[in-house]
């Protein structure tokens, strides 16, 4: 079930916000839970089972690593517990791609390539395998005790608002806030403040965008050329910042309605200063757990087999930078997708990271910030060619276009045609959006409500939260008819 | 910003809360959203789905086309917005209509762009297999003393280039019907029809097309049919066209016409229609054969039509059409001794055993332009 439908918007919502509200507060888990289960259902009902499976795997062995004192036996356990994780994740995610390049390698040896019935993809898998090795790590390093109500554990892996998208919340996080979740009014309204806004940032501003991408991705072919390529691929670049923003703002929206608090996963991405910097404010959670869970530990593990202080001439710890990071950004890659594309996207990160680290790399993060951030600009935009496109050939293909070596069969298509009101005014917004711009706009209104008055007394504050409040309802309102319109159906061939 | 009262939050919820429960209440309230049809989107409306475990991942989907469809008040939402929001301060055509916004409030079916900007091309041995399908066809339907022609109804684009959104690029070689035809015409043994040149040269004389629809007018499916009966004329001389002056004009107006329907502002809008009204009108309803539409035809009502003309000097014809041919009925079937019209979903079969039922003299085959590669679908 997607947050943008309208069986998300106007029925399952309301059915369980009342729900929470009016069950007793010793159901009002297994309440969400069940709710959580409907709403996984929706995306296919028998992967339901997969994450069942996965919260009573998790649920067992967390038990079990809970209660062994035994360093060697817990070692054991854990590390049996994350393989079986991942398994899951590479037999749902990764079969075909992983059968599609053995079968290209075995033909090399003139040998018949080997037949795997297809696997469907549950959804948001990549993310509550996350959540699950999270929560086994967290027990074994007695972060926290295993859970013992599989009840909060389900809660913790498929709550609705986390399961398809994430963030992926540290286990030791939401641990005490699944003792007693509970309405709290003040909570309840910035949720949906938050709901609203990532309602907005995904249909209002990310549809548009996204229709503009789509139309010149789809198209290569034809009228494009240099200009339009280089829209097309800005444009994709704002949309994938509003749409993944825009559904994190709702999922911490909806935790929030229900009592809950999640981690931010973005921190104004588009105005880092490096990719290093870029990668402490883009899907924060997802780059802490790779940090935390892969690049330390094996730096780490390497850091110890390599005894000397060189080697070819260069300083151990930049190899052992270099390569950590190396293998964490190709997880980060395959993680986002199973295809070489996505796979080369994460490299490329990977080695953007190993040349900052250079001493022309280090020039150029001291440089002046504007050159700093062109940079970084340059290159995600670059690197979202690679996640957009479904092949290399259509990467490749786009670049081209982009930088003018190649152009469509009718090559004359007229920038400004791609430019409809909707879009230039989404366009603005959404570039202003992901600069401070409206944030420091909204920190100096409330200050100056502040300065003319105690909150709560002056004219000033009461009209300040009836606009507020009036502002929500024309965004909510708006979404709602822009989701509408995006469902009208209209069967051309009506005159036989 | 909140100074620990708990107003405001609560209004806050309060407010959120009444906006996810309006759809619900006036649903249950005013009840009247059990409607099976969707004049506006000329579709059924999805049915509530009965939830089978056995089909249990289908039932998601289902519920949500259903839930969708029957959102209250959802087509004049809609329409409104499309009117004063999409057209009005955006300008655009709404998200998934496939609709292009023209010049002079002409509309532009965008799936039919590849066909006009020569995008969508195949290459010569794909042409000439076009080419030597039809060929086939004239031979094989000869074989049976039934003369074949056949028309290409062009899209709308190809006649009024000047009204096309202004990023429509024509291509500089030829599109994929132009070169189709060029082969055509130099094959003597295949009478093709090509109505295009006429239509170029016609639309000075009023509007061939519709503004807000695919097809062309009345007035357009005239000036095709008397290219096309000039031609059969030619084979057989008792026929005699509906000359323009035999035919009156009377201007109409009706809602906008499919393109308008996709954008949801048909009733917003007009579209001047012409009704064909003839000087003598012989053609009447005929009896149909009940010839069997195909089991996976979702219109088996359309499958056939028959006018017949009490004169036993005329020939007998099978139509086999798309939806431009409706446009040249009122006058084609004036010519014809027993006219049978087939429209079989845009798959352009032989029709072989209807054929050998109805024993006509001629067999007319139209094909609107984007469906031309049907042709060798339907063989190969």
């Amino acid at each position: 079930m997607l947050f943008t439908s309208l069986v998300f918007l106007f029925l399952f919502l309301p059915v369980v916000l009342l729900g929470f509200l009016l069950v007793p507060s010793g159901l009002k888990k297994p309440f969400l839970l069940l709710a959580s289960l409907i709403f996984y259902a929706w995306g296919g009902v028998s992967f339901v089972s997969v994450l069942i499976g996965s919260i009573l795997l998790n649920y067992l062995f967390g038990i079990l690593i809970g209660r062994l004192s035994t360093q060697r036996f817990r070692k054991f356990w854990i590390v049996l517990g994350i393989i079986l994780n991942i398994l899951g994740l590479v037999i749902f995610k990764y079969t075909a791609f992983l059968e599609t390049n053995f079968n290209i390698l075995i033909s090399v040896f003139k040998l018949n390539p080997i037949v795997v019935n297809t696997v469907f993809l549950p959804l948001g898998i990549s993310f509550f395998t996350f959540r699950a090795v999270t929560y086994l790590l967290s027990v074994n390093r007695k972060e926290t005790p295993a859970q013992k109500n599989i009840i909060d554990l389900g809660l913790y892996l498929g709550f609705f608002p986390v399961v398809i998208a994430g963030p992926i919340d540290r286990y030791k996080i939401i641990e005490p806030q699944l003792a007693n979740p509970r309405f709290d009014a003040v909570l309840f309204a910035s949720g949906v403040r938050r709901f609203a806004l990532g309602l907005a940032k995904k249909v209002i501003i990310a549809l548009p965008l996204g229709e503009t991408a789509d139309y010149i991705f789809n198209n290569p072919g034809s009228s494009l050329n240099a200009p339009i390529a280089w829209l097309g691929a800005i444009s994709y670049m704002l949309q994938v910042y509003y749409d993944f923003s825009g559904y994190t703002d709702m999922a911490i929206g909806l935790g929030r309605m229900f009592g809950f608090r999640f981690s931010e996963n973005f921190n104004f991405p588009y105005t880092s200063r490096s990719i290093r910097d870029f990668w402490t404010r883009w899907h924060i959670t997802l780059s802490t757990w790779l940090r935390d869970y892969v690049f330390l530990p094996f730096a780490y593990s390497i850091s110890r087999k390599l005894t000397q202080e060189k080697y070819f001439g260069i300083r151990v710890d930049n190899i052992i930078y270099a390569a950590a990071i190396l293998l964490t950004f190709l997880i980060c890659g395959f993680w986002h997708g199973a295809a070489w594309t996505f796979i080369i996207w994460g490299l490329l990160f990977g080695f953007l990271l190993i040349f900052e680290r250079t001493r022309i790399g280090k020039k150029l993060n001291k440089g002046p910030a504007i050159i700093g951030r062109f940079y970084t600009l340059f290159f995600i935009l670059i690197a979202w060619i690679l996640f957009r496109s479904g092949d290399l050939k259509s990467a490749i293909d786009y670049y081209s276009l982009m930088f003018g070596f190649k152009h469509g069969i009718a090559p004359g298509g007229k920038f400004l045609s791609y430019l409809n009101r909707e879009f230039i005014l989404m366009f603005i917004l959404a570039v202003a959006g992901c600069t401070k711009l409206f944030d420091m706009a909204w920190d100096k209104i409330q200050a100056w409500i502040i300065q003319k008055g105690k909150p709560g007394n002056s004219i000033v504050y009461h009209l300040y939260n009836i606009m507020s409040l009036a502002f929500i309802l024309f965004v909510l309102l708006y979404s709602q008819m822009t989701i509408l319109s995006n469902t009208l159906k209209a069967f051309i061939y009506f005159r036989f | 910003m909140n100074n620990g009262s708990k107003t405001y939050p609560l209004l806050f919820a309060i407010l959120f809360m009444a906006w996810l429960l309006t759809p619900w209440f006036l649903d249950t309230i005013t009840g009247k959203f059990e409607k099976s049809i969707s004049k506006r989107e000329n579709r059924a409306l999805s049915k509530r789905p009965v939830f089978h475990p056995l089909a249990a991942d289908s039932f998601p989907s289902a519920y949500d086309n259903f839930y969708t469809d029957r959102f209250p008040y959802r087509e004049e939402l809609i329409n409104w917005w499309s009117r004063n929001i999409n057209i009005c301060v955006y300008r655009k055509s709404p998200p998934h209509s496939d609709v292009d916004i023209g010049r002079e409030g002409w509309l532009f079916s965008s799936t039919e762009r590849p066909y006009y900007e020569g995008t969508k091309m195949y290459g010569p041995d794909t042409i000439e297999l076009i080419h030597q399908t039809i060929r086939n066809r004239v031979i094989f339907y000869k074989a049976g003393g039934i003369r074949l022609y056949i028309l290409f109804p062009p899209v709308k684009g190809q006649v009024y280039p000047e009204y096309l959104p202004p990023d429509y690029i024509r291509p500089t070689d030829s599109t994929l019907t132009e070169k189709v035809i060029a082969v055509l015409l130099k094959d003597t043994l295949i009478p093709f029809v090509n109505v295009t040149p006429a239509l170029l040269k016609a639309k000075s004389k009023g509007r061939l097309y519709s503004k807000t629809d695919t097809h062309w007018n009345t007035k357009g499916g005239y000036e095709a049919y008397f290219q096309l009966i000039c031609r059969i004329k030619k084979d057989f001389p008792s026929v005699k066209p509906v000359e323009r002056k035999d035919v009156a004009f009377i201007p109409y107006k009706l809602p906008g016409g499919n393109l308008a329907l996709k954008m949801g502002i048909s009733e917003y809008t007009t579209e001047e229609c012409f009704k064909p009204v003839l000087k003598v009108q012989r053609a009447r309803d005929g009896k149909k054969a009940g010839h069997k539409a195909p089991p996976w035809f979702h219109a088996p009502d359309d499958f056939e039509h028959v006018k017949v003309v009490a004169d036993s000097s005329l020939p007998k014809v099978v139509v086999i059409r798309d939806s431009f041919f409706i446009q040249m009925m009122p006058f084609f079937e004036e010519n014809f001794r027993k006219t049978v019209y087939l429209f079989d979903a845009w798959m352009y079969e032989l029709n072989w055993d209807i054929i050998q039922k109805e024993k006509p003299d001629i067999v007319v085959l139209e094909v609107v332009d984007p469906n031309i590669k049907s042709l060798i679908h339907v063989y190969h």
